[in-house]
């Protein structure tokens, strides 16, 4: 049974190192080691996942897989689909004609255009692994897996607890 | 502190050498898949970065190194130390921050015919001193050729090598190097060097006793406790097969975490597989000349282990090279 993965962002305790960048490019040219990388090769790694800083707090561009997600009523050939067991939307590269609609109408600027495929890209949130590499690069916790909503809802709970001086009775 | 044991690559950018933290609008990273220059305060590439992130390590632990050989000079020049007054006053010239002209201490110890390759790369003038401040004196960043930068902390290494030797020489007097027993005949030599200085690592007892087992029937291997003892080594190899150290085909394996070691080794001669390898795979450029462009013009260079492969195969093949 599949579960329902949801990656959690914690800017507070992001410190813009870009590992979870560098681990998302490596899992796309199927490394794991950028040791393993051949210096003088050309292949160039489709960008899944940035970070950008937003009036100074880190803010990751990659793909939210929206519950209603606009990239996947533009496509025209099919090849972004939501998957409602996993709660993400996947795109097929096989199938990808790289018209660049899901790009434009994409709210966070999630896709990418994979220059070595000529189709598109985005995050699929590494269906093969349990945990996304982003998130076993991750170093402080600020991006972590979660299921379902509940990290979500424990996150709105720390942060009011925070708010309150750490008083009440949740 | 990093989970080593969750995160086992650790951080990407600082194992190929693409972490720059040399000023303060940094730190600033560089994808190995960006191939463009810039976007950064300094506009400073790849090559620069990892060059630079080299020599500065470099000059930080020969700092160390040199603050040991003052340490163990001083001591050495007390009343009633047995060192002549004028080796001691050729020893302070290391230390020196001024141009004092040939050390005659270098030119002891790595004599032209025995370390050619030393000499190709450019043979330290005189002191640690002015090498570090020379080569400080090539930056800021637009006048220095990643390659210069390279060969500074590769001749700053051998400087400091000079001086552990010496200082060991002082410390350790009756442990003569020139007894290393040489075969009669020129043949494949392969130098395990373990940091003394480092914790004992069962690890790395493992590893050393495989490489051994592996390669016992194809060289002469050599179990060193310090890298000091390189120089001698190097000089005990000319005296008797008549040959320099980059002809002899010799391999010296360095576990240490410190880069200035292997560098040294690399300067003096020796093919260098360093366990754990060194973060210079970020600039296609360095690792070409450090792997490739130095056993083209010298014979020996840099050997390139991948993570996942055995370094008993890395040295074998080498030798068949």
């Amino acid at each position: 049974m599949k579960m329902t993965k949801t990656l959690v962002f914690r800017p507070e305790r992001c410190l813009m190192c870009l590992s979870c960048v560098l681990a998302c490019e490596l899992k796309a040219v199927g490394m794991e080691d950028p040791r393993d990388l051949d210096p003088n090769s050309t292949r160039k790694a489709p960008r899944r996942l940035s970070m950008a800083l937003a009036g100074g707090t880190p803010w990751p561009q990659r793909c939210r897989h929206c519950a209603q997600a606009p990239c996947e009523e533009a496509c025209i050939s099919g090849s972004i689909v939501r998957d409602e067991a996993s709660s993400t939307v996947r795109h097929s590269p096989e199938t990808c004609v790289g018209c660049g609609t899901c790009r434009l109408v994409c709210p966070f600027n999630a896709i990418f255009r994979d220059e070595s495929g000529d189709c598109m890209t985005k995050c699929n949130l590494c269906p093969d692994d349990v945990v996304p590499r982003c998130v076993c690069a991750c170093q402080t916790g600020a991006l972590t897996l979660s299921s379902g909503d509940r990290q979500a809802q424990e996150k709105k709970r720390s942060y009011a607890r925070e708010m309150i001086g750490g008083r009440g009775n949740g | 502190m990093a989970d080593r044991e969750a995160h086992p690559v650790g951080c990407g950018y600082g194992l190929l050498g693409l972490c720059c933290v040399s000023c303060l609008q940094g730190p600033c990273r560089i994808s190995p898949f960006d191939e463009t220059a810039g976007g950064r305060p300094c506009s400073q590439d790849r090559d620069w970065i990892v060059a630079n992130n080299l020599m500065e390590r470099v000059a930080r632990e020969s700092l160390r190194t040199m603050a040991n050989y003052r340490k163990v000079l001083e001591g050495a020049s007390g009343p009633g130390k047995r060192i002549f007054a004028s080796r001691r006053k050729a020893m302070r010239l290391l230390l020196s921050p001024f141009s004092q002209g040939p050390n005659p201490l270098l030119e002891e110890l790595f004599p032209e015919e025995a370390f050619p390759s030393l000499h190709a790369l450019g043979f330290p003038r005189d002191s640690w001193l002015t090498e570090l401040l020379d080569a400080a004196a090539g930056r800021p960043p637009e006048r220095r050729e990643s390659e210069a930068i390279l060969t500074d902390a590769i001749r700053l290494s051998a400087v400091a090598l000079a001086a552990g030797a010496l200082a060991r020489e002082l410390t350790h007097p009756s442990q003569d190097p020139a007894e290393i027993a040489l075969p009669d005949a020129p043949s494949p030599l392969l130098i395990l060097i373990s940091d003394e200085e480092g914790l004992p690592d069962e690890d790395r007892e493992v590893l050393i006793g495989r490489i051994d087992a592996a390669c016992r029937n194809q060289v002469k291997i050599y179990r060193l406790p310090s890298v000091a003892f390189l120089p001698a080594f190097g000089r005990r190899v000319y005296e008797k097969w008549g040959i320099p150290l980059s002809m002899a085909r010799g391999i010296a394996v360095i576990f240490s975490s410190s880069l200035t070691p292997g560098l040294a080794a690399l300067a003096l001669g020796f093919s260098l597989v360093p366990i754990p390898g060194y973060p210079i795979q970020g600039s296609p450029l360095l690792e070409n000349i450090l792997t490739q462009k130095m056993r083209t013009s010298l014979g020996h260079a840099y050997l390139k282990v991948s993570p996942r492969e055995d370094p008993c195969d890395a040295i074998l093949r080498s030798l068949t090279i």
